[in-house]
Order: structure tokens, then sequence, then C-alpha cells
């Protein structure tokens, strides 16, 4: 019996609009004109990501972007600094998708090369062909293709062996257009042998409606040390689809926080490979929804090598008619012998339209190792309610007080001191919204 | 100690007889010409002397099937089956003049369940156990009908009970599985030869164990077993169902399809242990097992348990599901499944919770060795309705060696706040200290893996009703062969 | 009916054991002391066979067999029973499934009988009795949740059972209340006979006082530096390995 070729969907006005977007950009070398040619091929026949792929299974990003989102044309605004609580940052910002400049400050960095991507497409194309264009996600979504066909700018990090950044590298994604736009941004960060940085990844919400699409390699050498965070603060009208793509050296660390605070639909992504023994990775999330947002925290995690523990601790909290994905995969080679590698999910659904999905996903072809999930959804204790509530504590503190100690061993994973506290208080002010509607 | 737990050490008796059940038997049969159209769905209803509707449905659901895609999600590989290659319809050729009493049967049957260690007469009087044996798609002899007809049960062939109770089949058959549900449903649907049908009256605890013994003999025949149980209002059955097969090259498709219809205050148990022909060490030939069983609890306070033993089939792709459609309604899921040399296991469940306060329980329990792949792939999905829901899983997985694979792919979805949904996974392999002290108390190295890997399984293995336990058992210790050392 | 000769072993590329001596008379207790890495626990995964610790040199021969050349549960059914330190979890196991596996599996390949369910029963009933196990701890799996002193209780229960010729109990005092050491010690004299011998490892004296020796060994740094009776224990408890040790140097 022959099988019919499976149907594909006619092209959605979205994609058509990315599409007629994509081509060779002037700067582009050779290798790269033809990483874009064979993307956009790609984007073409596949279109946008839909609830049939097994990794989009719950974020259908067809449904979900319709209209598509046009690429944005350069911002004039003049980004004020962040307010920030104690401590220096250096802030880099990338303004509708293009590098400021003036934001990259080399002087005050040691034993760091910060450019831009487009600088670096004609002054160091070697390192992009390098990185960018010997890059392998651990999974390949035809929104990785849409990046590499349309991405033009975005940030290149390189620390050299042994240089240590003592401040956090706030990455600033600022959106000043009125229309509905999109930004398709590609970070590089290298770290070479027992070099420590802090980067964190700041998306903020914007003037209009905006579609965010950044893919960041990290390439961590051997004892490389990379702390990594992601706030999201996504309207409700804007899309966020961020991938850190990370490859380990021997005993290297990389730290993955990330706090979501809402969005038309906000996907982030973490891929882990384990490339050198003893290496450790800490994944961990916040989801925090409200009105229908629709929150997506995915991790990969590829143990090639043995001797690897990966940590991940997630936790989402929704209300009104929410919802949160959490997919997980810990994935063992079959060398990769006394992998530790443990994964904790666990949702709190305090309304009666909130929802969850989960997949948290084990595949295991070496035999010493210790793997294990866990998964839990439900609501609140009420017995820690009536307990606290018994001792005098007012309900609406009283749930407040254990909500946010739910999300305590997520926060509790960062190292990085300024950005617990901008963790903390991000989440709160949420959380007290959320708990406030909640009561009333 | 309970009587299964003395039946452990029986383990070490069976570990000589490497596949017990491998022969094959010759017998004449009829076959429909190799090959699947319509014709072959007619010369199957029409050998059957099926009432027009059901030859309508079986086209319809033929029909359906032609615009189906074999699936490729589970995580199994093997070579293309083609369709058209095989025979979908077998029976002995005493068929058409069916035996009324074991005098009659063919004495080459009789010897086969001999050899199988199921002695009919013997079985008759002593293990109170009433079988429905179906050998190569017909159901032979049926006993204990006459004390089942006291309580007004209906325990006989499908074909049978087209026959008699037309009206039972055709309201609910293909009412919990439809037709298109999925590609070898559908197959099932438009083919499926014979299988047992079930109807416990309302009020009516079944009062014995209902057992079938699926055998699969005929060279290049699939296997398209439909089985229909219909619980009504506070009724009670259990149901078991158990498979052994000859040793033989070529890979033999089986797809059967199992529905259960329970009502409210009814309960059905239904347990497994399905010891097919697995392929031999090197992964040549083997049973492809697709299989489709589902339960549908429709009234309130309706309780299904599927409890399996999976050791055989090269390939199995099987997730026994519950429908808690009525409020207060529980679903159970217990599964051992035993992969060795390469056979490949995609099996799991699914909980659907629909009613109020429904709970569901799910333990599963892998152990892979040699070459071979063992997935757990579960859907616990609490709709908006099912305010209060519950439900609890915990999966374990147990690795033999560093060749083979062990997985699980759990998805939950959570629509209602009240829900409270529990997952718990792990991974393991025997420890090394385990089996030394083990040894070190005199009990040989295969023993002992069977004993400890018994103990991993035994969750599972308590939920099975004593005689199928004390099977299981044995079956661990057999599949496990040559994994060790 | 124990006859160690120049016994070297070593674990993971290291020697261990570096030329020891051991000879046991049938019906003997001996008692082997000595500091902490001196050897002791090496000494009994070695009688009992565990992989990975390998004899290089030297032999043991035990009632006339080389036991060298058995396996595991070889040893076992030939007679070695080693009561371990940190007696192991067996989840899901049944206490008396395992207990029964293992008297049945020994006498199976002794060529004896194995033995009926009640008669099993009875052996055993008998014999928690004596180690005040209680029935509700024979049911549960092995060891799983089991105190310190329960585990050990249940080594010496299991020795009873098993009947060995040749009884090692590697530290079975670590970690014991006086009632509990009291009852293992019982076991232990209850199995003394022309044909039982034991081979008690212990690092503190205390548990001779009720499993009376009739030998007293000093392991140190993988030899026998010093052998002597009973009083060698007090003598040690007195003034210490170190003395002991140098003093034999």
């Amino acid at each position: 019996m022959t099988l019919k070729p499976v149907k594909s969907a006619p092209r959605s006005d979205a994609e058509s609009l990315y599409l007629s977007a994509a081509g060779a950009r002037a700067d582009d070398a050779p290798w790269l004109a033809a990483l874009r040619k064979q993307a956009t091929e790609e984007f073409s026949q596949i279109g946008l990501p839909h609830r049939r792929m097994e990794a989009w299974k719950y974020t259908d990003l067809r449904a979900l972007d319709r209209a598509g989102f046009a690429p944005a044309q350069a911002g004039t605004t003049v980004v004020p600094p962040l307010a920030h609580g104690v401590g220096e940052i250096d802030e880099i910002v990338i303004l509708n998708g293009l590098v400021v400049e003036e934001s990259l400050r080399p002087e005050r960095f040691s034993g760091i090369t910060i450019m831009s991507i487009r600088t670096a497409l004609t002054e160091a194309p070697q390192v992009l062909e390098n990185t960018i264009g010997a890059a392998r996600p651990l999974d390949r979504s035809s929104l990785y293709a849409l990046n590499l066909s349309l991405m033009n700018d975005g940030l290149v990090l390189i620390a050299e062996k042994g240089a240590s950044h003592p401040r956090p590298i706030v990455l600033r994604y600022v959106n000043d257009s009125v229309e509905p736009t999109s930004v398709h941004v590609r970070n590089v960060i290298v770290a070479g042998e027992g070099a420590k940085i802090t980067l964190v990844e700041n998306r903020e919400a914007g003037t209009g409606a905006n579609f965010l699409n950044a893919v960041t390699d990290l390439r961590l050498a051997d004892t490389a040390q990379v702390n990594h965070y992601k706030f999201d603060q996504c309207s409700s009208e804007s899309l966020t689809v961020t991938l850190a793509n990370a490859d380990l050296g021997a005993e290297a660390r990389y730290e993955n926080v990330g706090l979501s605070l809402g969005g038309k639909a906000a996907r982030v992504e973490t891929q882990v490979r384990f490339s050198g023994e003893g290496g450790l990775a800490r994944l961990g999330g916040v989801l925090a929804g409200e009105g229908r947002d629709h929150i997506d925290h995915t991790t990969l995690a590829r143990h090639d090598v043995p001797g690897c523990a990966c940590e991940e601790e997630f936790r989402a909290i929704l209300t009104d008619q929410a919802r949160g994905v959490f997919q997980g995969q810990i994935s063992v080679a079959p060398n990769a012998q006394k992998t530790d590698s443990r994964m904790l999910m666990r949702g709190l659904l305090l309304s009666e339209d909130a929802s969850m999905r989960c997949k948290p996903e084990l595949e295991i072809y070496a035999d010493d190792v210790k793997c294990a999930h866990g998964t839990s959804v439900g609501n609140i204790d009420d017995d820690a309610l009536f307990y606290m509530m018994s001792r005098g504590i007012p309900q609406i503190e009283a749930r407040a007080l254990l909500v946010e100690a739910f999300s305590k061993d997520v926060v509790e994973l960062i190292t990085d001191e300024w950005v617990r506290q901008q963790f903390t208080r991000q989440l709160t002010d949420k959380l007290g919204r959320i708990v406030g509607d909640w009561s009333s | 100690m309970s009587q299964v737990d003395e039946k452990v050490e029986d383990l070490q008796d069976n570990a000589g007889d490497k596949y017990k059940y491998g022969f094959v038997t010759d017998i004449e049969t009829e076959k429909a010409p190799k090959g699947l159209s319509r014709e072959t769905v007619r010369f199957i209803s029409a050998k059957k002397n099926e009432p027009e509707w059901m030859l309508e449905w079986r086209l319809e659901a033929f029909e359906r099937w032609l615009q189906m895609e074999e699936p490729t999600w589970p995580k199994v590989t093997y070579p293309e089956i083609d369709f058209q290659d095989a025979y979908y319809y077998a029976a002995p050729k005493s068929n058409d003049d069916r035996p009324k009493s074991l005098d009659e049967v063919d004495p080459e049957l009789l010897r086969t369940y001999e050899k199988l260690g199921i002695p009919l007469i013997e079985q008759q009087m002593l293990a109170g156990v009433a079988v429905d044996a179906v050998f190569d798609s017909v159901s032979v002899v049926t006993t204990f009908k006459e004390r089942l007809a006291e309580d007004g049960v209906i325990f006989c062939p499908i074909s049978e009970a087209l026959q008699s109770h037309p009206e039972l089949v055709r309201k609910y058959l293909g009412t919990v599985v439809p037709q298109s549900d999925n590609f070898y449903a559908a197959l099932n649907s438009a083919v499926f030869s014979d299988g047992s049908c079930v109807y416990i009256p309302k009020g009516v605890r079944c009062p014995m164990e209902l057992s079938t013994y699926f055998r699969i003999n005929e060279a290049e025949t699939g296997q398209f077993e439909r089985t229909l149980i219909i619980a009504e209002e506070g009724a009670y059955c259990s149901y078991l169902e158990g498979c052994t097969a000859p040793q033989r090259d070529e890979n033999q498709l089986h797809a059967a399809v199992v529905e259960l219809v329970i009502l409210k205050d009814a309960e059905i148990k239904y347990s497994t242990v399905q010891n097919w022909y697995p392929g031999n060490a090197d992964g040549e030939g083997g049973i492809y097992n697709f299989v489709t069983k589902r339960a549908d609890c429709r009234g309130d306070n309706a309780k299904v348990s599927w409890t399996q033993v999976e050791t055989g089939s090269a390939v199995t792709w099987k997730y026994p599901s519950c429908i808690l459609r009525g409020d207060n309604s529980v679903g159970e899921f217990y599964s051992i499944a035993i992969t060795n040399n390469h056979q490949q296991a995609d099996t799991g469940t699914k909980m659907i919770h629909l009613g109020k306060n429904t709970s569901s329980r799910i333990i599963s329990k892998g152990i892979s060795a040699g070459k071979s792949q063992s997935t757990y792939r579960g859907l616990v999905s609490a709709h908006k309705r099912a305010a209060n829901a519950r439900n609890y899983t915990q999966c374990d997985s147990l690795l033999i060696g560093d060749t083979c694979g062990a997985h699980t792919v759990p998805y939950i979805e959570v629509n209602n706040p009240s829900v409270m949904i529990e997952h718990e996974a792990t991974t393991s392999k025997i420890s090394e200290e385990q089996l030394f002290y083990t040894r070190q108390r005199g009990i040989d190295e295969e023993a002992a893996v069977a004993l400890i890997v018994n103990g991993f399984c035994r969750e599972v293995m308590q939920q099975l009703p004593m005689e199928f336990a004390v099977e299981a058992q044995k079956l661990v210790a057999i599949s496990l062969e040559g994994s060790v050392g | 009916m124990l006859e160690v000769r120049n016994l070297h072993a070593s674990v993971g590329g290291t020697e261990i054991l570096k030329g020891l001596n051991l000879t046991m008379k049938p019906g003997e207790v001996h008692a082997i002391m000595g500091p902490n890495g001196a050897g002791k626990s090496t000494l009994a995964y070695v009688l009992a066979g565990r992989d990975g610790y390998d004899v290089t040199e030297g032999s043991i021969s035990f009632c006339g067999q080389d036991l060298c050349k058995l396996n595991v549960d070889e040893r076992a059914a030939a007679g070695v029973f080693l009561a371990f330190q940190y007696p192991l979890e067996i989840p899901g196991v049944p206490t008396m499934t395992f207990l029964r596996t293992a008297v049945n599996a020994q006498r199976k390949a002794r060529g004896e009988k194995e033995m009926d369910a009640p008669s099993f029963l009875r052996l055993i009933r008998e014999k928690s009795k004596m180690f005040k196990v209680e029935d509700k701890m024979l049911k549960r799996p092995l060891n799983v949740g089991f105190s310190g002193g329960e585990k050990k209780r249940m080594e010496v229960l299991q020795m009873a059972a098993l009947e060995p010729k040749l009884a090692i109990l590697d530290e079975t005092d670590s970690g014991l209340d006086i009632d509990s050491l009291r009852i293992v010690a019982e076991g232990v004299n209850a199995l003394r006979s022309p044909d039982h011998s034991a081979l008690v490892i212990t690092h503190y004296q205390r548990l001779l006082d009720y499993i009376v020796p009739d030998v007293v060994h000093v392991l140190a740094d993988g030899r026998i530096v010093k052998s002597g009776d009973k009083t060698l224990a007090l003598e040690l408890e007195e003034h210490g390995y170190e003395a002991i040790a140098t003093d034999a140097a």
C-alpha cells in the first residue's frame, strides 16, 4: 500500500510576511549567505512551528501568530538607563533589533572583547563562522531557521582564558515601534578556559506589539562559568521566543534561570549539551501568568559524556486564563555513565480557567545513571493555609506567603546577588497582582 | 506470607526452558485470499455469517483505514509492513462443523493445549476458570457457560454473540474505540476475526475469573482480536488474558482492540500476561503487537483496573486507557514491561479525567536488558469539569547492562485548578552491592537478578490474580535469561 | 577447616592484604581486630568472593576446597556466610521470600532436598523468636525501613537459618545497642559447635565479652601481626593498636 504524503497547511499571512523579508544581506560572507539560503528554504517548507510538531505540541505558533510582524525599522529613542537596585551593572541596549553601538563600552571590560554582530560581520567574520557557522543546536526548529534567515545584529562577547567580569552584563531588548514589528537577534558568547561571566537578557515590553526571536549561542571552554538569566516582560499582544544553546566543556558550569511574566506567547528554550566530563548545569524558571498569557519553558539536556550533572527546578503560577507549558528532556548517551540528573516542575493553578501542560521526558541509554523527574500540578495547600490563618495571619497574606514560598527553590538557584534581587522584586510585584486579583 | 511470595522460589525451576511454548502445530487451515481489499472484508464477514450492518460497519472502517497513516511517533523501528502480503483470515477447517463437545475437537488442537499446559478437562474441574480458547482466530471450545448463564452472564466468542445477541454487540461495538480511532484500530475494525464478548448484567458479580488464552499459530496470518466487555450497573468481573505463541521466523502482525464499557457502580479488572514470541537473540522474527485497549467509565463510581505484564513480542505498541466520565470513577494502570535482546516496547496509558472527583493511579515498571528499548508513554489529562480529580503516577525504569535504553515520555494536561496531579519517575540499575549480597546467600546470578527484578515489580505483581502472578514471576526470570554475566 | 596462606589481595590496583596467614580449626571462633584501614573488611570480602577484590598471590583453602576457584554463590553453598557491616536493602523482595530462596538454593547446590513450606515456616518461626524478629518484619521487603539494630538481627537470623560452616561477622557490633548486641552474640554462640566456626571481625573488645574467642588476631597493614588468646583483646583495649602493631613489627 502506498502512503500519501502529509498535506502541509497553506502558507499563512505571517509566514508569507516573514519570507518576504528573507534574503541575502550585503555584508554576508559566502558561508553565511549559504546558511541563510538554506534556512530560508527550510522555513519556507515548514513554516511556523505548530502543534503537530512534537516539540511545539503545546505552543502552536502558527495559531498564535496569524498576521505576522513586519521587520522592525531602526529606533530613534534614547533609552534611559535601567532603574536598578544595589550594585553596578553593564548595560548593552538592542533597540529594535540593532545594537546601540554607544552602549558597548569596551573600556569597562578587561580580557573580554565585545562588539555587535554587524561589526563582527566585517571585522571578525572568522569568529562568527566558528560559532554561528558551526552551531549545532540539539533541536533545530523552523524558528531557528527563521532567525538565521533574518538576523542582522546581536552581541558578540568573547572572554579570554581566565577572564572574570565582576558585573552582570545586561542585554536589554527594547522596542520603540508603534506598529507590530519583529526582531531576530543572534548573540554569540564564548567563555574561554576558566572565564567567568554573568549575562542577563532583559526583554522589555516595548511600546507596541512586537515579536522577539533571539538565539544565543554559548560556548563554555573547560572550567568556564557562565551565569545566564532571562527576564521577560512581554506584553499581552507580543511574542517572545528565545533559545539558549549552550555547549559545556569539562567541568564547566552553566546556570540558566528565567523569569517569564507573560505574553501572548513566550517560549523560553534552553538546550545544554555536555561535551566534557564533570560539567554542571543548573536550570530554572518561574512562569507567572495572568490574563491570557501563554508561557512555555522548554529544556533539553543532552549528556554526551560521563560524569555530568544537571539540576532543574521550575515553577508555574497561573491565574485567569493563563496557560503554562513545561517541557523538559533529559537525554543520556550510551557512554554517559555516572550522569546525575534531576528535574522538578511544580505548577499552581489559581483560577478556574488557568491550565498547565507538562512533558517531563527521560531518554536513557546508559545504565549507571541517576535520573529522576517529578511533576505536580495543583492548588495551594489548604492545610497550610488553615494553619497560617489559625496563627492569626490574614488569608490574603497567608496566600501571598505560600505562593511566594512556592517559587523559593528557583530563586535559590541564582548565585548572582543583583539578579536575585531583581528576580525577587519583579516576581513579588507580579505575584502581588496575581494573588490580589485571586483573593478578591 | 502470601502465596505469591511462596511461589517466587519456583523461578529457578523454569530457568532452563528458553521459550517453553516454541512449537508449531500442524493443522490445515482455511485462508482468506492474501492481501486486504473490500473483497477480503466481505469474505470474512460472509464466512462468519454476519448481519448486513456488521458488514457495512467493517467496510466503513476499511474506507477510513485507507485514508489513514501508520503512526510513526512511537519509539520503535521495524521494517515496513506490507499489508497486502498477509492473510487476514484463517480458521481451522473443522470450523464449518463446530464441535459440540471436546470429543469432537481436532485431537491435534487438544494436544497443542496440553503442551501449553491448559488441559481443558482438568481445568474445568480443578481451576474453576471458564476458558474461551482462541486458536487461529476461531473460538473452538467454551466452557462453564451453563454456570455463567445461571447469573445471566454472557461469555462467548464475539462471532457467536453476533448471532445470538446482535443487538447487544451493535449497541456497544465501536463506542469506546471508534473505527477511525487510529490506524490499527481501523484495520482491526475492518478485518477482526474473533475475540471474546462478555456481558455482566445489572448487580451481578461474575462468579469466576474469565480467562482467554490467545494463540497465534498460522504462518503469515495477522491476528485481529476484538474483545468487548460490558459491565452493567453494579456489576463486577475479572478478566484474564494470557498469550503464548509458537516459535517461527516471519514477523507476525497482531492488532487487537479491547473495549470495556463500565456503567454506574460497576467494576472491571482486566489482567494480561503477554508472552508472545519476541524474536530470537539476534532480533529476527517475533510478533508485532499493536493494540488498542480502552475502558469507558460511563457511570458514576465506575472503576476499571488494567494490569499488564508484557514480556513478549518483538515490537509492542500498547496504551490501555481509561476514560473517567462518571463522577467519582476510578482508573488504574499497573504495568510491567520487560524487554531483552532486540525487543522494543512503547507502552503506557491514558487517563482522561472528565468527571468530578475522579481518580487514577499509574504504576509502571520498565525493565530493559540486552539491546532492547523500553518506553513509557502516558497521558494524564484533567478536563475543565473534572473538579477535584486526582492522579498519582510512578514510573520506574531499571536498566540491565549498558546497551539498552529506557525512556519516559509523560504528558500532563490540567484544566481545572482543584486537580492534584503528581508524577514521579526514576531510572536505576541493579546495584553491584545488591547482587553481591544476594549471591552471598547462595543464590546464583540469574536467580538473584530475577529475585531483585521481581522485587522491583512487586507493586504490580500484587495486582494480578494468584495464578497469573505465579506465571508472571516465572516469565520475569525466563525473559531476562542471558541478560547478565 | 580454613587455611589462608600468604594472601595478597588488591582493590582497584591498590594492595590491601599483604601476605596474610590464618588457620582455623573446626569449631573455633577467631576474632580479628585491628585499626581502621588495616584490611579487615577486605579480608571478609575476599573470603566471600566479591568482584573487584582480586587475590594476586597466596591461597585460601576451605574444608579441602580451593575457595578462590568458586564464585560468590558457590562459596555460600559451600558454607561461607558473611554478615555484612552494612546490610543491603532490597526493595520489593519480602524477607521471607528471600530467606526461602536462599535456603533452598543452597540445599539444591549441595544436592540436598529442598525444604517444603511448612518446615521452612517452622524453622523461621523458631529462629525469629530467638532473635526477637517480629512476624511483620519478615513480611516487609528485606531490610527496607529496618533500623540499624533490626538489620543486624536479620543478618544473624539469616546465619542461623543457613547454618554455615564458617560465619564471618564483619563489624556486626557497630551501631548496636547493648540488648541487640547480646541477642547477636547469643545467636553466634548457639551456632558454635564442632561443625560451625566463626570469624568475628571487630574494632572493639566489647563484643568479645559475649562471644568469647578461642584465638584473637591483630590485623595491621594487611597482615596478621600478632595472635593470642582472649586476653590479647583486653590488652589491645588497654594499650591501643599502635602499641601492639609497633611492638610486633
